[in-house]
């Protein structure tokens, strides 16, 4: 029986959690034995206090008798001796009574059977049996002997004496039981309460699950709209392209440049969002601002609602921020944006509108994100049901019933609310309620536009693909860098192993071979660490683990721009830590 | 304890018959008696200070006991002192004498407890055939010895007797 650590946080492993070790059967079983036995002995030794007393009681009577029937027994007197005798009598428990003269010869006496009395005694230590005992006293008058009283006593009866401790008894084995029943239900407890924890557990799980397939329901719908407008973009780049070979005149050139570098420009924003959405992460909370999350969402909703769908955005300046996982909000907005189109099968328009909303005494103060369609609106009585997972109208194939489930359960994740209003053949409006927040967004990396000058310090760029290695060169070498290529990770490490002749290792993070970007970055560092590294990927999957090491990272696709500005921050990181740490 | 008059009973030989005791026996009992009665009484303890260490019982008059009595006595002690008998002439001298038991004597002048006023003396006779004037003297009830003690000539004399033996005595004069 142990404790899951991480689902008992707020344990201490003080003695809350010894007793809660101790508290099994077996030590309640250990427990009552031991009560039983100290009851037990608890007995044996008034037993023992019973016998001494007995004992004590006895002599007493069997020397006021000897004292008594001194001088009959002197002189003779039988009449006298036999009534001092039969005096006892009144006594049950003594049995046997005797009197004897100074030669230890029998005189008078009486004994009930089965007990019976010696025809000889002589003065003796008293004598304990299990049920009786003995005694013999001198009969003394001055110092003179004149003979010997014998007395028999039964002690109490066993069962008169497992009477009289039955109420320690019965005590001592309730108390037992109680513990036993106690230790058991307690167990019991804590064996729902784990039952419980394991079940919490796999319901995240299932939530997460739940979680991840509503995002890839989402991204399916945005696949197809991306995918036909990549197609676009491509065709307008490889068009004019070709315009550009069949051209000298340097206006038009400057125009078909301008529109193949626009049409890049979006096709990297969209698939920048589609890697953003598909990461696979858990809830995590950031402050936004809101005006500029939900205005950078433009390309992404009128890629994936169409073109008979106009989007209209109102978001005031002074906005609130609000805390929330954006990748999540993001989701959120497309969903109810995906169920509006849905709703307006002949096309419309949708508002995306926020506003503040002061909260009350007890009521925070929340931003109110309201997507309002002009469409088939919601029934009444299905209204409580379209936030229910796989609840669908829709037609098999069409949409899989998740894409509401994730807003609501996004809104609730964030402390918020939902609230849908709908009329019937006019329209709905869905609103996200989420709390206001007091934090201030995290400080983003001013990216400065203007491009720093190198003074041809050396680079070495490590890229297996032939054709970014020549791209990224040219701009190296447009920056005023001088530049080494090696292929892969193992030809990199071989030359700066014959010298580390280099400001700035630049490398691809996946590239065949045993070692990758990330493993090169981790050598530099350990082995080289006067040298910077920075890394260079189109994979989000990997950006993840190169955050997680601290290595500085660029995302495919960049601009000549980016990748002067990432070298000139990753630099003067370098000459700032060696400053700091010197 | 028992009343005043009690019977007692021959205990050495009870099965030897209770209505007619032989002589001798009665005579074994009283030298029994004889030895049995200085527990029971308190000397002072100027009755002690002479040389002779011992506890003395003498017999004065006509000898009842003969070797019975120096039989009982034989062993015994006494508040720590040997028991011993001295048989006295007709004008013996009774100092030293702890018990003195008093046979009859056809002797005229016979007075054995005259010279004995005041001295602690426990005197022992027999009653009708022993000279009066003792203290304890023995008595001949149903075939069995009993006795009947002048507890006032005791005390008179110095010496203390228990009441569990005046509570024995057939009769107990008391002043």
């Amino acid at each position: 029986m142990t404790d899951d650590p991480m689902a008992n946080p707020a344990d201490r492993p003080g003695v809350g959690k010894i007793v809660a070790q101790m508290a099994t059967p077996l030590s309640a079983v250990v427990i009552a034995l031991l009560l039983l036995i100290a009851g037990l002995a608890f007995a044996l030794q008034l037993e023992q206090i019973g016998r001494a007393e007995k004992l004590r009681q006895t002599t007493v009577q069997a020397q006021t008798l000897a004292s008594g029937i001194a001088a009959p027994l002197a002189f003779s007197d039988d009449a006298v001796l036999k009534e001092n005798l039969n005096a006892l009598r009144a006594d049950p428990q003594i049995v046997a009574a005797a009197a004897y003269d100074s030669e230890g010869r029998f005189v008078a006496g009486y004994a009930r059977p089965p007990a019976t009395f010696p025809k000889m005694v002589a003065v003796k230590q008293p004598e304990t049996l299990p049920s009786a005992l003995t005694v013999t006293v001198p009969v003394m008058q001055g110092n003179t002997r004149l003979g010997t009283v014998f007395l028999h006593s039964t002690l109490d009866s066993l069962s008169r004496r497992l009477t009289r401790y039955l109420g320690i008894g019965v005590i001592v084995v309730v108390a037992s039981v109680l513990i036993v029943m106690l230790a058991a239900s307690y167990s019991s407890l804590r064996e729902a309460h784990q039952k419980l924890q394991a079940e919490a557990a796999s319901r995240r799980q299932a939530e997460e699950a739940l979680r991840q397939s509503q995002k890839m329901e989402a991204m399916g719908q945005l696949t197809g709209g991306v995918a036909h407008d990549f197609n676009n973009l491509l065709m307008v780049a490889s068009g004019g392209l070709d315009l550009m070979e069949r051209t000298s005149d340097p206006a038009k050139q400057e125009r078909l440049k301008a529109g193949i570098r626009q049409a890049i420009d979006r096709g990297s924003k969209l698939t920048r969002q589609l890697l953003a959405f598909a990461r696979r992460t858990p809830l995590h909370p950031e402050v936004i601002d809101l005006r500029e999350r939900l205005g950078g969402m433009d390309a992404l909703l009128e890629r994936s609602l169409g073109e008979s769908i106009e989007v209209v955005m109102h978001l005031p300046d002074d906005l609130w921020r609000i805390e929330v996982d954006a990748s999540e909000l993001e989701v959120a907005i497309l969903n109810i944006a995906l169920n509006a189109r849905d709703a307006m099968p002949r096309g419309g328009v949708i508002v995306i509108e926020a506003t503040n909303v002061a909260g009350a005494a007890d009521v925070p103060d929340r931003v109110n994100i309201t997507v309002t369609d002009s469409g088939t609106g919601i029934a009444p009585d299905l209204v409580a049901k379209i936030f229910e997972p796989f609840y669908t109208t829709k037609g098999v194939g069409q949409g899989t019933g998740l894409g509401l489930s994730q807003v609501y359960g996004f809104a609730r994740a964030s402390g918020g609310d939902i609230l849908v209003d709908s009329i019937v053949d006019k329209g709905t409006a869905i609103t996200l309620a989420l709390p206001r927040t007091l934090l201030i967004p995290r400080q983003k990396h001013g990216s400065s536009q203007t491009m720093a000058t190198f003074n041809r310090q050396r680079i070495l760029l490590v890229e297996d693909d032939d054709s970014v290695a020549h791209a990224v060169g040219g701009m190296l070498h447009e920056l005023g860098f001088q530049t080494e290529r090696a292929t892969n990770g193992e030809e990199a490490w071989q030359r700066l192993e014959r010298q580390p002749d280099f400001d700035l290792v630049l490398s691809d993070m996946i590239m065949p071979g045993n070692v990758s970007g990330i493993d090169l970055a981790r050598k530099i560092r350990e082995e080289l660490p006067d040298l910077s590294t920075m890394l260079m990927t189109g994979y989000s999957a990997a950006a993840a683990s190169a955050a997680k090491e601290g290595v500085a990272l660029l995302s495919k696709p960049f601009s000549i721009e980016d990748l002067s500005s990432q070298i000139a921050a990753t630099l003067d990181r370098k000459a700032d830590g060696e400053r700091r740490f010197d | 304890m028992a009343g005043v008059c009690l019977s007692l009973t021959v205990l050495l030989f009870s099965q030897a018959g209770m209505t007619t005791a032989p002589a001798s026996l009665e005579r074994a009992v009283k030298a029994s008696f004889l030895f049995k009665f200085a527990p029971f009484v308190e000397w002072p303890p100027a009755a002690f200070t002479t040389s002779d260490r011992n506890f003395m019982i003498c017999v004065i008059g006509e000898d009842p006991f003969g070797t019975v009595l120096n039989e009982v006595v034989r062993g015994q002690k006494i508040r720590e002192r040997p028991v011993s008998v001295r048989r006295l002439g007709p004008t013996g001298n009774t100092t030293g004498c702890h018990i003195l038991y008093a046979g009859r004597s056809s002797d005229a002048g016979y007075a054995p407890f005259a010279a004995l006023t005041g001295q602690p003396v426990l005197t022992v006779s027999d009653h009708g055939s022993g000279p009066s004037g003792a203290m304890i003297d023995f008595v001949m009830q149903s075939g069995r010895v009993r006795f009947q003690i002048d507890d006032s000539a005791a005390r008179a004399n110095g010496l203390r007797i228990s009441s569990k033996l005046l509570g024995l005595a057939l009769a107990v004069n008391r002043k």
